[in-house]
């Protein structure tokens, strides 16, 4: 009876009308090319075998289909000489194609072919799980990779997750206006089944990296870029955007506990995430020596840090920092490639009139106080995930 | 004093305007009289500009027992720029190679002033404590504890490849351990002898402007002849071949003429082709005139396998990558500021346009035989 409750259930679902796709138009170009960009979140929440899944489904986007082999897709989409960007993490997929002038109907198909017709074969998925279950480059890279699902499940499993994973009402598209109209009538095929989420409960592990190092991360709480989360923006910088920010002050040169040691925001669902990686030949310090020996500083910032933060900000949003914490999405380079991405994540999180020029604006307006109040809040809520 | 100025304006336009024309130089390399050389060149379009210091280790070359005192130097140069650089929105990186160490600041066009302002800084004598020296060392072990997969590869090869070169310039942690502040001070001035050095600018710049503003300082630099000799450690000499990678995956390391020989540009291209076919695999080569090391780092214990089966297909591919590579210098401020300053440094006036121009002929029988050529280079295996 529950059984037959649940295929009702399904099959009512599949009766859905798709959702509409959301679609932004990026107003220009610096040189004139044609950019277009898919963003989608992934469900939420999700066991380890879905995000086993998830990981599957976002590794392969690129590597081909049965309309486009992958030369095809980074011979099509790379005319500009600016390759087809793909990145993933366990919270969000992106996508990205730019062409040259005239090229806009070529990624349009290359995007609706790639997202609504992955290929899911049982020889490409054994050859994604190969690839998955193999350790990352460095300890660094598999700490910020974070938890790595449970790919051996059945590919049937994975195809049906895509279905629900991969839906035109999780679709944000970013694009020139040419780049947009290509897109227009595109998806109209497009109607995945509805698929419920597996309810079982099940465990994640970590990606690893060679062992040669000791690699930490905590993270704070999630927070959208608006004006009254300026300062938090601002306190991120203190931290880390800078040699003279806290992180290489504190803990690099004064207590030598780290080499490498970065405060950045992380790109998830609801907003960017506060997340703090250090490393070190020797066992990380626990969290309570760690921010201790932070709020120690913290307490002696002067109107002069206040000020030369707020230069660190400034050139991190010009793109002239390597530094910069708002790398995720990379916005750093300054490119309208990197405009496209942050349009798409502020769309994601209800905030499309942000840009890094208002965000600036708005940083240079907090004082002293709320940056130590809001460094405080940071420390104090901090979380250690690696 | 040599001037080489390799873009005009038409002839039309130079007529009746010196003026103009002088502005309109997109690049200039200017040698002098103490052997230091500076290039500056202006990238149409470019919105930010980098000013690098390159440092020739040439009468300063690291033995086993000094292995890692230029490295030491790198990091105490470097940190005594770090509230000038914060306070003026500049970032400033370092890194020390086999043969030359580089200061790379990054900043908008109109910080260029505070740019060369912060290269002269670095010029300013050290002061040292040997608690500072058995600090750094300790955060060089972090350093190297960190170094991903494909570093360890590359410097495992070298170790192999070239057994006898430079050691890895890391360093060794017996090697540091034996430094002194007089030596690292002594050391640093001799390394910062005119004929060393290299300047060079790229980006939203105007060419002429970064010459004249720098030249005087530069000029003013003492050559190798007129300081003392590099200083000698009284240390043993420790062992610094890293031959086995510490690494997981595999990797296979090939030997490479100059970056302008066909032949060099074809392993290259197949080293883009190999990593876009598998994204596991990463190719590290560090761009030079001389004989260099390519390799080929994969997160796979099966690197060969991956490199024989690419098809004539994905290899081809490696001939656009490889021109997109090329294309990338010559736009990026600092990645232009790099090629440039490194050839420098090592005596090369190789441009990117002649290595541009070796690359034209490569054709896919070029690359079947690059492919070829890597497969019988060092096999390099990490942990499973």
């Amino acid at each position: 009876m529950r059984h037959l409750l649940w295929s009702l259930a399904v099959a009512l679902c599949s009766c859905l009308v798709p959702g509409q796709i959301r679609r932004v138009e990026l107003s220009s170009t610096v040189n004139g090319e044609e950019i277009l960009q898919g963003l989608i979140p992934s469900p939420e929440p999700m066991n380890a075998r879905e995000l086993g899944a998830w990981q599957l489904l976002c590794s392969g986007m690129l590597e081909g289909n049965d309309n486009f082999v992958k030369e095809d897709i980074f011979a099509f989409g790379g005319q500009t000489g600016i390759p087809p960007r793909l990145s993933w993490s366990n919270e969000a997929l992106s996508i990205q194609f730019t062409a040259p002038k005239g090229g806009e109907s070529t990624i349009a198909r290359l995007l609706e072919s790639v997202i609504a017709n992955p290929k899911l074969d049982d020889e490409r998925l054994g050859e994604l799980r190969a690839r998955l279950s193999t350790p990352l480059a460095d300890d660094w890279s598999a700490a910020l990779a974070g938890e790595r699902g449970d790919t051996v499940i059945p590919s049937e499993f994975v195809r049906r997750f895509a279905a629900r994973a991969i839906r035109p009402e999780n679709l944000i598209l970013v694009g020139t206006p040419g780049a947009l109209r290509a897109m227009d009538g595109r998806f109209s095929d497009w109607k995945p089944i509805h698929v419920p989420p597996d309810i079982r409960v099940t465990n994640s592990l970590t990606f690893r990296g060679p062992e040669t190092s000791k690699t930490g991360v905590l993270v704070g709480a999630t927070f959208k870029p608006i004006t009254s989360q300026a300062a938090t923006c601002l306190a991120i910088v203190a931290l880390g955007g800078g040699k003279t920010a806290l992180f290489h002050q504190v803990l690099r040169e004064h207590r030598g506990w780290t080499y490498r040691q970065e405060a950045f925001l992380k790109p998830e669902r609801s907003g960017w995430r506060p997340t703090l990686v250090l490393q070190s030949s020797e066992p990380i310090p626990p969290k309570a020596e760690l921010t201790g020996a932070l709020l120690e500083k913290v307490d002696t910032l002067s109107a002069d840090d206040l000020q030369r933060f707020k230069t660190l900000t400034s050139t991190a949003l010009a793109g002239n920092n390597p530094l910069s914490p708002f790398r995720f999405p990379d916005v750093y380079a300054g490119t309208s490639q990197d405009r496209a991405t942050w349009l798409a994540y502020a769309t994601l999180w209800g905030t499309p009139n942000t840009t890094p020029e208002s965000l600036l604006a708005d940083v240079k307006r907090a004082t002293l106080d709320e940056l130590k109040e809001e460094l405080k809040k940071i420390l104090g809520q901090l979380m250690v995930v690696h | 004093m040599e001037r080489v100025i390799s873009t005009k304006l038409p002839l039309c336009i130079l007529v009746g305007c010196l003026t103009a024309a002088c502005q309109a130089q997109v690049r200039v390399l200017e040698r002098l009289p103490n052997g230091a050389q500076i290039y500056a060149e202006r990238i149409a379009d470019a919105k930010a500009i980098s000013v690098q210091l390159w440092i020739s280790d040439r009468g300063t070359e690291e033995a086993p027992a000094t292995n890692g005192w230029r490295h030491l130097i790198e990091h105490f140069m470097a940190k005594r720029l770090d509230l000038f650089t914060d306070e003026n929105g500049i970032f400033l990186g370092a890194e020390t190679g086999r043969q030359a160490m580089a200061f790379k600041f990054e900043a908008a066009p109109e910080k260029l002033s505070f740019c060369l302002e912060g290269v002269r800084r670095l010029f300013n004598p050290m002061t040292l404590t040997t608690g500072d020296i058995e600090r750094e060392i300790h955060l060089i072990r972090h350093e190297e504890a960190g170094l991903g997969a494909a570093r360890r590869f590359s410097r495992a090869g070298w170790s192999q490849v070239f057994s006898g070169s430079r050691p890895d310039p890391v360093g060794s942690f017996d090697s540091m351990a034996t430094a002194t502040p007089a030596v690292l001070t002594k050391l640093q001035q001799r390394m910062l002898a005119g004929d060393n050095i290299v300047l060079s600018v790229c980006g939203a710049v105007e060419p002429r402007t970064v010459v004249q503003a720098i030249r005087p300082f530069l000029a003013s630099q003492l050559t190798s002849s007129e300081l003392d000799s590099s200083p000698q450690s009284t240390a043993n000499s420790a062992s610094t071949a890293l031959a086995t990678p510490q690494a997981v995956g595999s990797a296979l390391s090939v030997k490479l003429e100059g970056v302008d020989r066909g032949s060099s540009l074809a392993r290259i291209a197949v080293g883009f082709a190999a990593a876009q076919a598998n994204p596991g695999i990463t190719p590290i080569y560090t761009v030079s005139s001389h004989e260099s090391l390519l390799t080929l780092a994969s997160l796979s214990p099966d690197i060969a396998s991956q490199v024989s089966g690419l098809s004539d297909r994905q290899l081809v591919r490696g001939i656009s990558l490889l021109s997109g590579w090329l294309e990338g210098i010559g736009k990026s401020p600092s990645r232009l500021a790099s090629f440039r300053g490194n050839l420098l440094s090592e005596g090369s006036g190789l441009s990117l346009d002649m290595v541009k121009q070796a690359a034209q002929p490569i054709g896919l029988l070029e690359l079947i035989k690059a492919k070829q050529e890597i497969l019988a280079g060092r096999l390099l295996e990490g942990f499973r």
